[in-house]
């Protein structure tokens, strides 16, 4: 065993641990400046002091007669800019437009380690002074690379055999495994097949995006000897999806199959309507009959269908 | 202050915050991997990187002007992790961050990234530290003995000791990698 080896293994390891979404760093700036140094907070308490003095001689100057103090010129107007950093895209651009600002350029940069569509920079900076009207530019994640067929990954090694019941026309049946860092997704024809690397191939490029616009998944194209790998974009996983002008929620009756760990961990905070950490967790059937999915032990299957108008 | 080559606005606040932010999203999900390698679970990981970032933040023109500020936040991170420890310790550690939900016990099930997992989380507390730091945080052994307070010498040690434990855990680290 050489170096190598152990950091390949560890490598492996943690694209086990499924941390959920980074938390907007604006929250942990607030945190850190909330708590402050000892002799900052003698600061500021000293400074509402002090401008407690002000406004209270100031009241007094103007209840007895005096003139108002004006309002600074020129800073009516402006407001902060927000700090999008951490959002989805789509959510950055609700928040420029509830302050008057408006989306300029969205740079996309590949990055692995985060959802497509989240935001990783922004300019005008955050906290500086914007007026109504101002473009906000971003630089977001990209969709996942492309990748060719890799016999070295995305492969299921231990197989275990489910079956799913009740497979609809345009079901979509997701495989979220937290064994490779991969995820892997099938779209069923509704007809009675088994859900193998081969069928997968026979279908085009899909995309599928959250309906608040982030991307959740570029499907991986047609694969060689039934290997595929998709990049993951885990956040989101429990929303609605949009796929192909159609809006596909996780199936609520009796859940079908799957295995595996919590979804809250691989799906963050974005689930649409369902509180992380309930996100139900599927359970092996093995009484269902109709259709053959192989998965791991370690794996999730999420089945989403077509949301009824 | 007007960047007159991008038209862009820069402030030295803005700067400082939007710095912090870019490197809390794009580092956030390395570190709290590294601390679930520490040794703490998922959730106790999420809140330790958290406070070392807020820690961070509050001398955060420190960090920037660090020679290597990763090095200068994992250091953080570091001590955040042996605190919380210390008021966490029940003298148990987490042997596994995802329930076998399969129902089945056998190697068949677990996957190897969770056995290293395990293995590396198996180790004693100062062979687990350098084995993280060595070769998932990818530090030399100067950079490594510096962060964790010990000399060159020690960190060698604890570095053979521990590769020679994790040698032992059949399946868990293996000469070539797996088709996981």
């Amino acid at each position: 065993m050489n170096d190598d080896d152990v950091r390949a293994s560890l490598a492996l390891a943690a694209d086990a641990v499924r941390p959920g979404p980074a938390p907007p760093g604006r929250q942990l700036r607030e945190r850190a400046d909330s708590r402050g140094s000892g002799r900052r907070r003698w600061l500021v308490v000293a400074a509402a002091a002090a401008t407690a003095l002000v406004i209270g001689g100031a009241w007094m100057v103007t209840e007895s007669g005096g003139s108002e103090v004006p309002a600074p010129a020129g800073t009516s107007q402006r407001v902060m800019n927000p700090s999008l950093i951490g959002l989805t895209t789509e959510r950055a651009k609700a928040e420029l437009s509830a302050l008057g600002l408006s989306l300029g350029d969205v740079v996309e940069v590949k990055y692995r380690e985060q959802a497509a569509g989240t935001v990783l920079s922004q300019d005008p900076s955050p906290g500086e002074a914007v007026l109504p009207g101002d473009t906000v530019n971003l630089q977001v994640v990209g969709p996942a690379p492309d990748r060719p067929a890799d016999n070295g990954s995305g492969q299921v090694d231990s197989n275990l055999t489910l079956r799913i019941e009740n497979l609809r026309a345009e079901t979509i049946v997701v495989l979220i495994p937290h064994s490779a860092g991969t995820t892997r997704a099938f779209v069923d024809s509704g007809k009675a097949t088994t859900l193998t690397g081969e069928t997968i191939c026979s279908y085009p490029w899909l995309t599928a995006t959250t309906t608040d616009g982030q991307l959740l998944d570029t499907f991986a194209q047609p694969c060689e000897g039934q290997t595929w790998r998709i990049e993951q974009g885990s956040p989101g996983i429990c929303a609605t999806l949009q796929f192909q002008g159609r809006t596909y929620a996780p199936a609520e009756e009796q859940p079908p199959v799957g295995v595996g760990a919590p979804l809250g961990e691989a799906g963050g905070a974005d689930c649409d309507g369902i509180p992380p950490g309930q996100v139900p967790v599927y359970t092996a059937n093995e009484e269902a009959q109709s259709e053959a999915l192989t998965a791991t032990y370690q794996d999730t299957v999420v089945i989403y269908r077509p949301r009824q108008p | 202050m007007e960047d007159q080559a991008s038209g862009w606005r820069y402030g030295v606040e803005g700067e400082r915050s939007s710095s912090f932010d870019e490197f809390v999203a794009t580092r956030w999900t390395r570190l709290v991997r590294s601390v679930v390698l520490l040794g703490l679970d998922l959730h106790a990981a999420e809140d330790a990187v958290q406070s070392a970032l807020v820690r961070s933040y509050q001398s955060w023109d420190r960090v920037s002007a660090a020679e290597d500020p990763d090095a200068y936040v994992f250091g953080i991170l570091l001590n955040v992790v042996r605190a919380s420890r210390r008021r966490r310790w029940n003298g148990e550690i987490p042997v596994a961050v995802f329930p076998d939900a399969g129902g089945s016990d056998t190697a068949d099930g677990i996957t190897q990234g969770v056995a290293v997992l395990d293995a590396v989380r198996s180790l004693p507390r100062g062979q687990r530290e350098v084995v993280v730091l060595r070769f998932y945080a990818d530090y030399s052994e100067q950079k490594t003995a510096d962060l964790l307070g010990v000399p060159v010498g020690t960190v060698k040690s604890r570095t053979s000791r521990a590769l020679a434990a994790l040698a032992t855990r059949p399946g868990a680290f293996m000469t070539e990698r797996s088709n996981l």
